[in-house]
């Protein structure tokens, strides 16, 4: 029989968690428990002690003595406590992270089909929020029933032994009580279901929203989607009063039963007192045991709820959850070597749970290295067939067979080391195109090496593949475009400005009309303000910024007779941005971004612009009025098209440049570094530094030569590769939203590439590329003939004449295969497809 | 002074925003819009420049911009079998690839500058974002989009001699669309 840890992480019992908590853990917590039973029942007799002997004979060191033990029984009492409540936290979260890693381990290896029906926000919700539950009930797990229990009979006994009548009438209640709680618990857990049930709907909604939320602007649903959710949440907020309640009720039914002990204790007490049949001490002590009965007690009717809660939450989510992989991860042995990737489709037929045939017996047969394209309509099968292969999908009749072995019986490493797969939406994880570039390749690498260790790809490989899928432009763009950090890379910055040098000499002529250099007589439209007058980068760590707080810079503005002209430029580019955007403009960054009013800030500098109607911008407030330098500062006549830069400012600008190069030197605490042709500067990018100056064309001709050209320079002072790794270090953003369509596909076909594999399935991977790039990559992978075998599903019939056969699927089988040239010129679907239906 | 660009210091320094707007007031696809939204999209417009070969569109892909051309002049083509068919030239105050701003259009002819030339660019999820602000706006669009259509094919009949009506399944019933 299977022990219930052995069993999938689903069918496993709340309490088995318990049981595989560190048991050194559990077995301390047990000791502190019988201390801190004892420590609980000593004050009562102390009590009794003092009210029946110490008191009567008046002995006051007797008193002393009995008070100094209450005193410490109270002060170890709550050191226990602590050490039994540090323990609890201990073995909960340790349970409850194990319990995490456990179920997204399963999570992961679920087959793709359960992720149709179960929403991102369902799982989050399941592991970060349902199952903190657990937490707190396996860390109380043992210390509270059994503390509580332990003290509650302790002091019972103890009650029974003073008075054998008095004990069992005050201790009758609680039997009362445990009958009646449970069956209010009952209508809690129903309404807590209940609760499960529609917070994870909600977890849900809200993911499918906010991951939609391009769709959800273009067509501007943002009614209907609030309304959806306004059920949700109004239904959650009625099953949560009804469970809060419920909640309460437990609470009140328990305290009332409580309640009624004092009453006895005082009615029947006084009663045996009055009759001389026991002693004033006693009673004292069984009215103080009353309250230290009644803490066990709520202690233990709040684990009850716990418990019940844990439980209902653990169940929903194990629910969620059933279900196997459909592969094993590694095998005992090494996967064996494929050598020469043929792959036999065998009656192949795949039926969805819903009963419906997407694959009805295929049959394809293709040699190791040859290539074969999947063509036909819409919904008839391409795909299917292509994950099949893939293992992605795991058939439900006949075979794939890799080199005469199942695919069905592949272990997930066996998949990964023989086949690449690239899908038709390629998904880019959140860190640098370095991580997503080598996604597949440390993936191999985490299997076990059973033989020879994986080599790690070197940045040669690297650079081929981003080469090979023609993105490696746009990563050299990353890297000169990066800004190098001031004390790093000291040694690259002079080779940048060998390069330099070397672009002045060898196309400085040929750019001039396309760079705006920068030079110390001429204004920069395509630079900032601020980057005008300094004419270089401010070294201190707040750089730029701030620049407007600062006196003395402001004291050299009005020496200068530039404060107020920016101060009305400022309040200009204010106003002109409120006049173009209105004043209920959402923080959408689209329309924000030809002004230097930032999204975030625009409500703020509404209130400003309201005051500019009535109040010249010099007698605004101090911080308003810093707030519009800040925008002056930041303008750029080349981008910031809705005013004019004046020629007077353009000239005081010039003239306070030579200024501030004499001010700067004569200020504590401000280190400038000015523009320099013979200097790296610190706050520009290399590409700028290359230059030294503005690119400021947009002609794709132009940045085509460009690229030509500082590929060349750097190829000649060795510095591609260099540029490359600091280019692979750009953050793609979140899901790469940093990078466009199309950067997003090649570098998802580059990551499967690197790895190198035996057989390539192409899922439509190239469809959001331009032709160009389409072309590229099929002209990459007809280099492969012979040596990998390469099945994709195609959209553009024209890329056709590269594939050696072509399989043609209609309604879930294939219909013709053959070669490509043969089955277009005959009159059959392939040539129905290419040419449309006759009329 | 520095002219990098070949501009004159007076051309650098203007914002051009007045001079954009007013290029857009005279777009027959923005005739009658309001005020208020044509100051959005123009807000919106970027100026970009082309030099001689560079294509501004091309046949086969999805660019998702509409373009204003202000100097210069650029030819349309058709590409089919290696052979480049001459469609139309595009000079100032022509406006290019309207289709685009409403919704995936993969174009059907490449658009490259024959000169130097300078145009504005209106991106369709600029354009889209402003048609959610201002609603009416499309109603107004679609009609002057409907003007266009009819108003060439119009054009064509005017023009049309015996061959056009002989084969007008080739040419003609776009506005029947």
């Amino acid at each position: 029989m299977i022990s219930d840890q052995e069993k999938p992480i689903y069918q496993r019992s709340l309490y088995s968690w318990v049981l595989t908590s560190k048991w050194y853990l559990q077995l301390a917590m047990i000791a502190l428990i019988a201390g801190l039973v004892f420590l609980r029942v000593l004050p009562l007799e102390i009590q009794k002690r003092i009210v029946n002997d110490v008191l009567a004979l008046g002995n006051a060191m007797q008193l002393l003595i009995y008070c100094l033990i209450y005193l410490l029984a109270v002060v170890f009492t709550s050191a226990l406590k602590l050490a039994v409540n540090g323990l609890q936290t201990v073995v909960g979260q340790r349970a409850l992270t194990d319990m995490r890693k456990e179920l997204y381990q399963h999570i992961l290896r679920l087959p793709l089909s359960f992720f149709r029906k179960t929403t991102p926000g369902t799982v989050v919700a399941c592991l970060v929020t349902e199952l903190s539950a657990s937490a707190t009930f396996i860390g109380e797990a043992i210390a509270v029933p059994l503390s509580n229990i332990l003290t509650l009979l302790a002091i019972g006994g103890y009650l029974i032994w003073l008075n054998p009548l008095l004990g069992v009438v005050t201790l009758s209640i609680y039997p009362i009580a445990l009958f009646v709680v449970p069956l209010v618990q009952s209508k809690v857990n129903t309404s807590n279901k209940s609760r499960v049930d529609v917070s994870n709907r909600m977890a849900s909604l809200v993911t499918e929203t906010v991951s939609g939320i391009n769709e959800v602007h273009a067509q501007g649903s943002f009614q209907s989607e609030e309304r959806k959710y306004n059920v949700i949440v109004e239904r959650l907020f009625k099953i949560r009063i009804v469970w809060t309640l419920y909640r309460y009720a437990v609470k009140v039914t328990n305290n009332l039963f409580v309640g009624l002990g004092p009453v006895i204790v005082l009615l029947l007490g006084g009663y045996l007192i009055m009759q001389g049949k026991t002693e004033l001490g006693s009673i004292v002590a069984f009215l103080s045991a009353q309250e230290k009965l009644y803490d066990p007690w709520k202690e233990l009717i709040g684990f009850y709820d716990t418990q019940q809660d844990a439980s209902i939450r653990y169940q929903k989510v194990m629910q969620i959850f059933e279900g196997q992989s459909e592969f094993n991860l590694i095998g005992d042995q090494a996967p064996p070597e494929r050598a020469q990737g043929r792959v036999e489709v065998k009656d192949l037929d795949f039926v969805t749970a819903n009963g419906i045939k997407l694959l009805d017996q295929v049959n394809l047969s293709i040699e190791g290295g040859e290539h074969v394209a999947l063509v036909g309509y819409s919904g008839s099968g391409k795909s299917t067939l292509a994950k099949c292969i893939g293992q992605l999908y795991s058939y439900t009749g006949g075979e794939v067979l890799v080199d005469g072995y199942s695919v069905a019986g592949m272990t997930k490493e066996e998949v990964v080391k023989t086949i690449g797969f690239i899908s038709q939406d390629p998904f880019i994880f959140s860190g640098t195109i370095n991580d997503n570039l080598l996604y597949a390749c440390d993936a191999i690498a985490d299997y076990p090496d059973r033989d020879t260790p994986a080599t790690p790809a070197s940045i040669d490989d690297k650079i081929a593949v981003l080469q090979q899928t023609g993105i490696f432009v746009d990563v050299l763009r990353f890297g000169l475009n990066t800004v190098l950090d001031h004390d790093r890379d000291r040694e690259l910055q002079k080779k940048f400005l060998k390069v330099r040098e070397n672009f002045q000499a060898n196309f400085g002529d040929e750019f001039m009309e396309h760079v705006e250099f920068y030079r110390q007589d001429s204004y920069l439209y395509h630079s900032t303000v601020i980057e005008n007058l300094i004419f270089g980068s401010i070294l201190n760590r707040q750089g730029l910024d701030y620049l407007e707080e600062q006196p003395q810079f402001l004291a050299f503005l009005d020496a200068n007779n530039l404060h107020v002209p920016l101060l009305e430029t400022g309040a200009e580019l204010l106003l002109q941005t409120v006049d173009i955007l209105g004043t209920d403009m959402p923080e959408d960054r689209i329309f924000f971004e030809q002004t230097p009013v930032l999204p975030d800030e625009y409500e703020g500098y509404l209130e400003i612009a309201a005051q500019l109607h009535g109040t010249p911008p010099l007698e605004l407030k101090t911080a308003d009025r810093r707030l519009l330098l800040k925008l002056a500062f930041r303008y750029i006549p080349a981008l910031h098209k809705i005013i004019d830069l004046q020629p007077l400012l353009e000239k005081l600008l010039l003239n306070g440049r030579k200024q501030f190069k004499v001010w700067s030197s004569e200020q504590m605490g401000v280190a400038v570094s000015f523009y320099s042709d013979t200097e790296y500067i610190q706050s520009q990018s290399i590409l700028n530094n290359i230059f030294y100056g503005n690119l400021t064309s947009d002609s794709p001709k132009v940045e085509d030569r460009v690229n030509q050209c500082i590929i060349q320079l750097l190829i000649e002072e060795d510095l591609l590769e260099a540029v490359a790794a600091i280019g692979m270090d750009f953050d793609v953003g979140n899901k790469g939203d940093k990078l466009s369509g199309g950067q997003q596909q090649k570098l998802s076909i580059a990551r499967v590439l690197l790895k190198k594999p035996l057989i390539l399935i192409m899922d439509e991977a190239t469809s959001a590329l331009d032709n160009s790039s389409q072309t590229r990559i099929q002209k990459l992978i007809e280099q492969w003939k012979g040596s990998c075998t390469v099945i994709s599903v195609i959209h553009r019939l024209d890329l056709l004449p590269s594939f050696d056969k072509v399989a043609v699927m209609k309604s879930g089988k294939i219909v013709e295969f053959g070669d490509p040239r043969q089955l277009l010129a005959e009159e059959g679907v392939l040539h129905e497809l290419a040419h449309g239906r006759k009329r | 002074m520095n002219l990098p660009t070949g501009e004159s210091a007076e051309q650098q320094r203007a914002s051009g925003f007045k001079q954009d707007l007013e290029h857009l007031r005279q777009v027959p696809l923005f005739q009658n819009l309001e005020y208020e939204c044509l100051k959005l999209l123009t807000m919106l417009t970027r100026k970009i420049e082309l030099i001689e070969g560079d294509q501004l569109m091309v046949q086969g892909e999805d660019d998702g911009n509409a373009y204003l051309v202000t100097t210069g002049k650029l030819e349309s083509f058709h590409t089919r079998d290696a052979t480049r068919y001459h469609i139309q030239w595009y000079e100032a105050g022509q406006f290019v690839g309207s289709f685009a701003l409403l919704g995936t259009s993969i174009r059907l002819f490449t658009v490259e500058a024959v000169e130097k030339s300078t145009l504005l660019r209106i991106n369709r999820i600029g354009f889209q974002k402003v048609m959610q602000k201002f609603p009416d706006a499309m109603m107004r669009i679609g009609a002057n989009l409907a003007d266009e259509v009819s108003g060439w094919e119009q054009d064509q009949l005017n023009r049309a001699d015996g061959g056009i009506l002989e084969r007008p399944e080739l040419v003609l019933g776009i506005s029947l669309l």
